[in-house]
Formats: C-alpha cells, sequence, structure tokens
C-alpha cells in the first residue's frame, strides 16, 4: 500500500486523473508484522499522509471521505492506565484480565499503545489523520479499531493468524495454551458489514469493530 | 588434585566455544575420560579448524591447527552484499527475508551472529552482541552507509556515536516525531484565482448570435457567475474576439472590463472530441465539472 502510493505521489504531478474524483478512501492494507519495531513502520506513515493529502485535495467540492482499517493494539495498554473516566462513549469492549473498558475516542497519550511496534504504528497512524481531521475540517475521518477478524464466507480460516497456528502447534507439542476469559472473535461478514456501515458516514470518528 | 588438567581443559574450551552446546558436551566427556588415564597436558578438540577459520575469521590461538590453503582461498566471499551473507549465514531464503525484521526472529544465535559479524566484517564493523541486540538488515546497511560517511569525513567514531544516540530515543518520542513528521501537510484547499472561483461557472455556446450575445452579456453582469466559457465555432475570416465585439455593438450591448475579466472566449467544435479546444482547457472544465460548479 504505502510504498506504491508514495511511488506515485513522489512522482510529482503525475497522479492519474482517476485520482481527483475519489469519494472514499478506505485504508485497509498493512504490514501484518508482529515483530518489527516502530521504525520499520514509517512507510506506512507516509503512505496514509499521501493517501489523506489525496483525499484533501480532491477536486470534488468537498474532500474524500477516509476509512482507517485500525487495531485494537492501537489501544493495547489502554489496560495499564488508570485515569479511564466514566463516559456514555464506553464501549462493550472489555479488556478481561483488568476489565478497563476502552473508550471509542482517539487517545493523545503515546502510552496507550506501546506494547510492539504495530500497534505503536497504528497509533502514530491514528494521531496523523486526527491532525488531518483538524486542520482540514471538512475531511470526514473514520478509525476502525479492528481486533481479531475470524474466518471466511466458506470457513476456511487463514493460517498465519494467531488463532489457528494456535491450534496447529497443539499436536506437535501435545498440549494448548491456558487462558484465561473468553477471546471475542468476530466473523468476517459481520465485521464487513460493520465496516461498510461505518465507511458510510456513521457519525462517529473512533470505532471499535 | 588434577588442577593443572582442568586449567588447560578450561583455556581450550573458552577458545572452542563456538561451537553448539552438544559439541560441547562432547568434548567435556573426551577431556574427562582422558583424565581418567592421567594428567592431560593440552586437549585440543578433534574438529575442522579450516572451517572454523573461513567462519570465525583468523586466530593466533588457532593459526597453527589450519592448514595453509583453507586460510588462502578466503577472500572470495568479500565481494558479497550484507543481504547474501546474511541468507548464507542463517540458512534463508530471499522471499522469506524480510528487511525490517530483526535477524534474531530468524533465529540467529551467538554462534551465527559470530560468524556473521567475521563474514560482515570487509563491509562494517558489527559485534556479534549488536547483532543479537534485535538489529535488522536496515540497521546494518546504515551502519554501513554511516561507517562509509566516516571514511568520507575522517572522522573517526563521532558519526556512529551520533547515530546511536539518535537511535536510543524512547518510543514514546519517535511515536510523536513520526506523528509530527507525517502531519505537516495538512491545510485547508485554498480556492483562490482564475482556476477555482467560488462562484458558479457556466458554459454557453453561440454567443455571437443575437440570443447568445445577450444571454452573455446576462451572465456576465451576473453577480453570482464568477466564469463563463463562451464556446463559438472557429472562423477563417476573423478573430473569434473580433466577431464577438462586433456583435456586441450590433445589439448595442456592452461590457464593464470587469465583466469581461469573467468572460473567456474559446474556439470550439462541440461535435469535435473534446470539444476542438485544447488539452489544458479540457481538463480544466472537466475539473470544474468534476466539482460541481459548473452550470451548463
Amino acid at each position: 500500500m504505502s510504498r506504491s502510493v508514495t511511488h506515485i505521489v513522489h512522482n510529482g504531478e503525475t497522479l492519474h486523473p482517476y485520482f481527483d474524483d475519489v469519494t472514499l478512501t478506505r485504508l485497509s492494507a498493512y504490514p501484518m508484522n508482529y515483530n518489527m519495531d516502530l521504525a520499520a513502520f514509517e512507510s506506512t506513515c507516509a503512505g496514509v499522509e499521501n493517501l489523506a493529502m489525496l483525499a484533501i485535495e480532491s477536486e470534488l467540492s468537498r474532500p474524500a471521505r477516509f476509512v482507517f482499517a485500525s487495531s485494537v493494539s492501537a489501544v493495547h495498554s489502554m489496560c495499564h492506565l488508570t485515569q479511564v473516566a466514566q463516559s456514555p462513549l464506553l464501549t462493550p469492549i472489555i479488556d478481561h484480565s483488568s476489565s478497563v473498558p476502552v473508550l471509542e475516542r482517539p487517545s493523545e497519550d503515546p502510552a496507550i499503545a506501546i506494547s510492539m511496534g504495530y500497534g505503536e504504528s497504528k497509533w502514530v497512524n491514528e494521531t496523523i489523520l486526527l491532525r488531518a481531521a483538524q486542520a482540514v475540517p471538512e475531511l470526514d475521518i473514520s478509525i476502525v479499531r479492528i481486533g481479531q477478524i475470524s474466518g471466511s464466507r466458506n470457513g476456511a480460516w487463514e493460517v498465519a493468524q494467531w488463532a489457528p497456528s494456535l491450534m496447529v502447534s497443539g499436536p506437535v507439542l501435545g498440549c494448548l495454551p491456558t487462558m484465561n476469559g473468553v477471546r471475542d472473535l468476530l466473523c468476517i461478514s459481520l465485521q464487513k458489514l460493520t465496516y461498510r456501515r461505518l465507511s458510510r458516514g456513521f457519525p462517529c470518528r473512533t470505532s471499535h469493530a | 588434585v588434577h588442577n593443572q588438567p582442568y586449567v588447560h581443559l578450561c583455556a581450550v574450551l573458552q577458545v572452542t566455544s563456538n561451537f553448539t552446546s552438544p559439541e560441547l558436551c562432547l568434548f567435556i566427556r573426551d577431556g574427562l575420560k582422558k583424565l581418567e588415564s592421567g594428567p592431560v597436558g593440552l586437549y585440543v578438540p578433534d574438529v575442522n579448524f579450516d572451517a572454523i577459520e573461513k567462519h570465525m575469521g583468523k586466530s593466533p590461538v588457532y593459526a597453527h591447527l589450519v592448514t595453509a590453503d583453507a586460510s588462502n582461498g578466503d577472500d572470495k566471499s568479500d565481494q558479497l552484499s550484507p543481504t547474501s551473507v546474511i541468507l548464507k549465514v542463517l540458512d534463508l531464503a530471499a522471499e522469506d527475508f524480510s528487511p525490517e525484521v530483526p535477524l534474531t526472529t530468524y533465529g540467529l544465535d551467538s554462534l551465527s551472529a559470530a560468524r556473521l559479524s567475521f563474514q560482515l566484517r570487509s563491509l562494517v564493523q558489527v559485534t556479534q552482541m549488536q547483532l543479537l541486540a534485535h538489529m535488522t538488515l536496515n540497521d546494518i546497511m546504515a551502519k554501513i552507509s554511516v561507517a562509509v560517511e566516516e571514511v568520507a569525513a575522517d572522522q573517526g567514531e563521532t558519526a556512529t556515536a551520533v547515530a546511536v544516540q539518535s537511535s536510543a530515543s524512547t518510543t514514546k518520542e519517535l511515536m510523536l516525531t513520526l506523528a509530527d513528521r507525517y502531519s505537516g501537510r495538512f491545510r485547508r484547499p485554498e480556492t483562490s484565482g482564475i482556476s477555482s472561483p467560488s462562484g458558479k461557472v457556466v458554459i454557453v455556446t453561440g454567443t455571437t448570435g443575437a440570443v447568445g450575445c445577450g444571454i452573455l452579456v446576462d451572465l456576465a453582469t451576473d453577480p453570482s457567475v464568477s466564469r463563463v466559457f463562451a464556446l463559438n465555432r472557429p472562423s477563417e475570416h476573423s478573430p473569434l474576439l473580433k466577431r464577438q465585439m462586433k456583435a456586441l455593438e450590433q445589439q448595442d450591448l456592452s461590457l464593464t472590463e470587469q465583466e469581461w475579466a469573467k468572460v473567456i472566449l474559446v474556439e470550439s467544435v462541440v461535435h469535435h472530441a473534446k470539444l476542438g479546444v485544447s488539452d489544458d482547457l479540457y481538463h480544466e472544465v472537466c475539473r470544474l465539472l468534476r466539482s460541481r460548479r459548473l452550470l451548463y
């Protein structure tokens, strides 16, 4: 995602005219690598900036809507922070280990994301988009923090995801890990529906899916 | 009782610490068995020291155990790129390797790190410990370019020190730095000048006729209209501006200079591709059409 767009924009004003009348940008592509450190995700920030610029500079009378597929890992360390105030924005997403609700709103404190490079970069990109929306109030952004999306229409799983990897390791190790609580998995069709609704202009800037 | 032999044994084990633990255990067992039959002067494990020198570099400790042939044919690998060296040492396929992922993720351990450190020595000075500290190929490449600059500037270790210092900033600072770096360009798009008029933009055809003349004047004097594209067929006899002026004169109509500034006279054949106008103008009109500010 990020590299190709950077390339197009960096090649000066040679953007295909097609880009002039974009009405909705949905950013879902992202390097799924939990081992890379934050610095390695810098290209995604450049990508988000470039795509946001495209949305802002749209020739249409209003900037394009922008939907960013963020991650629950962008608020990974929320449960370690204590200053979570009670608010009507409380969401049903609960961290089972500490039962601290995570708010559906942007976070200004980077500490909330510090855990792994992936989640940290999601926080940075959320912040970049929020600043874009501050600078250009007409820019309509939606940040969707996605957790684990499971399965597919035919029931098949991506084997590289954590849940299948866990199962695959079972026969080899002869055991499965013990976990507390219940893992919430969102099935892909439901997630798609939610995501699409959010993209259509659900009046909310930061949502959990 | 056997103090002396143990010391010797330890000395040798230190030198040969580039072995795997099973190998090391074998050597220890071997040495202890030898001790059963009396004091051991010096225990030298039975290994291929040619191979050790090839991977670890020359050392006075085992130089005498290396055959002469092996120490010569070693310089070929110096021409390799860091990537190919890493892929070789870690026994990885190129498609499985990402320059942004720490080498330790690919199973780099103290042994392979020592090997890698040696094999990279012609390109960059990087220690075994540095490699093990979640270094990535990108880090190594950065180090190489710093080293190259260093040589050019002949400034010894200062550049490296700066690089290390900057990488030591905390994650939190880096997160904010990245956010700052990539959010500085956002501005409200400006709407100014001829290219983006705020009022209505109108295309009107045939303004040299009697009715067209009247429409042109109406539009040009309408304050809500900011631009009028007046499309007319080209004529071989006289330029469009001259024809337009004549037509206005005949209708006893006139426009002020300010009103004229809104009007762009365009020689156009509407049934030709792109209205028979220049590409630039055509795109400008298309742009205004998309912005829904254009009335036809």
